[in-house]
């Protein structure tokens, strides 16, 4: 009994003298910073599939930013690496369209959304931001992962669909407005498909449908409606659209309507 | 913009091959989200994976790390000062990249004699996990390839990557460990500049030929 009475006064004393915060920790593992969501484990069909093996990929657990990186934050980035400036940043990895939206190097302008997603970066300028926040850029399987919901009902399918295609007839820069002012997804994400395109790390990746050890099989591609026909859901013209997209960028390529977010590895 | 509208090409491209298939009717095509005029190409032209155009920016900006198959660790800009012959591979690939190989041996051969010494044939690997500097070494033998001239390596992911999108090949890991790649070869300056470029293979290397011959040959000291 008395060694009872010694642990629980022990106990109390701990607990009194350790900072409220500790009590929160013990053995959960740590979540996300708060501008980042945990996206669970999840599958990914691409549009294209390469084999029929891979109709269905597996996406590990990682952490999304729930929002676009925006013109505010990249500034912080360009004043603390002042080699990204515009004006120092070498052509191999930025071109001349780079930042052109802002009013000088250092500086937005009256005419730049502060909050609205940072666009007009490269490919290379996305990864160097993510990386210096210690993170990286999401990979085309997490990136789809998160923006098409899979379970969905078919009219909620139809819906999100319509909502895609409703901001891809928005012209060019009347859809660039401050993120995170519509609702998040079905796992807490804003943004994607609704204000800008965004990088993916492995846009190099995007349709390869021809290996140069299958250059026989090109015909497939003469023939009208071959490509499609294999396509996972042939009415996601969205993700056409993202495809497409991604198939045409170069690393250097800065765009007006083309923007990014990080993601980072969840810990196992 | 102009990559959208390459994108918006290629995409009405897919979204007719869509419309003559299928029988449900794909959303109209949304308009280019640009007033930037570009002809597009003719519908139903096969969509490629369009190279970036060549920049006069130095490759060896990159500042990339290379291992060589010696298993030495190599600046990339070590071949600064020469012309190269640079593309990318993997070892295990037992179709499209011995070909590659034969191809860039009859481009060496075509070099004439008293340039080629200068000129190094720089092969990077998708696969540093099965390409080791011993399977490197192997492929010496193998497709009888000579030092100096060839060199093989491997870098880290990460670089690769980057490799691979300044010299706008194309790749992907599949989950087999095979890679799906586009065959580009590329020929820099000494100050590593691309000067020529050529995708696929059994295509005429006339033209990074012809920027080969173009370089000026490694400075002579000056005759008295």
């Amino acid at each position: 009994m008395r060694d009872l009475a010694v642990a629980v006064s022990v106990g109390l004393l701990l607990a009194l003298s350790l900072p409220a915060s500790a009590e929160a920790k013990p053995q959960v593992p740590a979540g996300p910073p708060a501008e980042m969501v945990a996206i669970p484990a999840g599958v990914y069909r691409p549009l294209l599939p390469i084999s029929p093996a891979e109709a269905e990929v597996a996406v590990a657990a990682f952490w999304l930013d729930r929002v676009p990186v925006t013109n505010a934050d990249f500034l912080r980035f360009v004043e603390a690496t002042p080699a990204w400036r515009r004006d120092r940043v070498g052509r191999l990895r930025a071109d001349g369209r780079y930042l052109e939206h802002w009013a000088a190097p250092d500086r937005l302008g009256p005419e730049v959304i502060a909050d609205a997603p940072a666009t007009n970066v490269s490919w290379f300028a996305a990864r160097a931001y993510c990386a210096s926040r210690g993170k990286r850029l999401p990979i085309e399987r997490e990136w789809e992962r998160s923006a098409v919901d899979l379970d969905a009902t078919p009219a909620a399918r139809e819906a999100a669909r319509a909502q895609v295609l409703a901001w891809m007839l928005t012209p060019g820069k009347r859809s660039l407005r401050a993120v995170g002012q519509r609702a998040a997804n079905h796992l807490g994400v804003h943004d994607l498909n609704e204000v800008v395109w965004e990088w993916v790390d492995d846009y190099g990746a995007a349709l390869v449908p021809l290996d140069d050890r299958n250059r026989g099989d090109d015909d497939r591609q003469k023939f009208c409606g071959a490509g499609a026909a294999k396509a996972s859901d042939p009415t996601d013209y969205a993700a056409f659209m993202r495809m497409a997209m991604r198939s045409a960028l170069s690393a250097s390529d800065a765009s007006g309507m083309l923007g990014f977010r990080c993601a980072k590895d969840a810990p196992s | 913009m102009r990559t959208l509208v390459k994108a918006a090409a290629i995409i009405v491209g897919l979204g007719l091959s869509v419309g003559c298939q299928s029988k449900s009717s794909p959303p109209p095509p949304p308009p280019v989200p640009s007033t930037h005029e570009e002809p597009a190409p003719a519908v139903g032209e096969r969509p490629s994976e369009p190279l970036p155009p060549l920049g006069d920016a130095s490759l060896y900006e990159l500042d990339a790390t290379l291992v060589d198959e010696a298993g030495t660790p190599r600046r990339f800009d070590d071949f600064r000062g020469r012309p190269v012959v640079i593309s990318m591979f993997y070892s295990s690939c037992q179709t499209a990249c011995p070909v590659l190989i034969e191809e860039l041996k009859e481009l060496v051969a075509r070099i004439p004699a008293e340039r080629r010494d200068e000129v190094r044939v720089l092969l990077i690997s998708f696969d540093p996990e099965r390409d080791t500097p011993a399977k490197l070494r192997e492929l010496f033998a193998v497709h009888r390839l000579s030092a100096p001239t060839w060199r093989l390596a491997t870098a880290q992911d990460d670089t690769t990557r980057e490799l691979a999108a300044v010299l706008g090949v194309r790749y992907r890991k599949l989950d087999s460990g095979e890679f799906f790649h586009t065959s580009v070869t590329t020929v820099l300056d000494a100050n590593g500049v691309a000067r020529a470029r050529m995708e696929g293979l059994r295509r005429s290397p006339d033209p990074l030929l012809d920027a080969l011959a173009a370089m000026p040959g490694p400075e002579q000291p000056p005759t008295p």
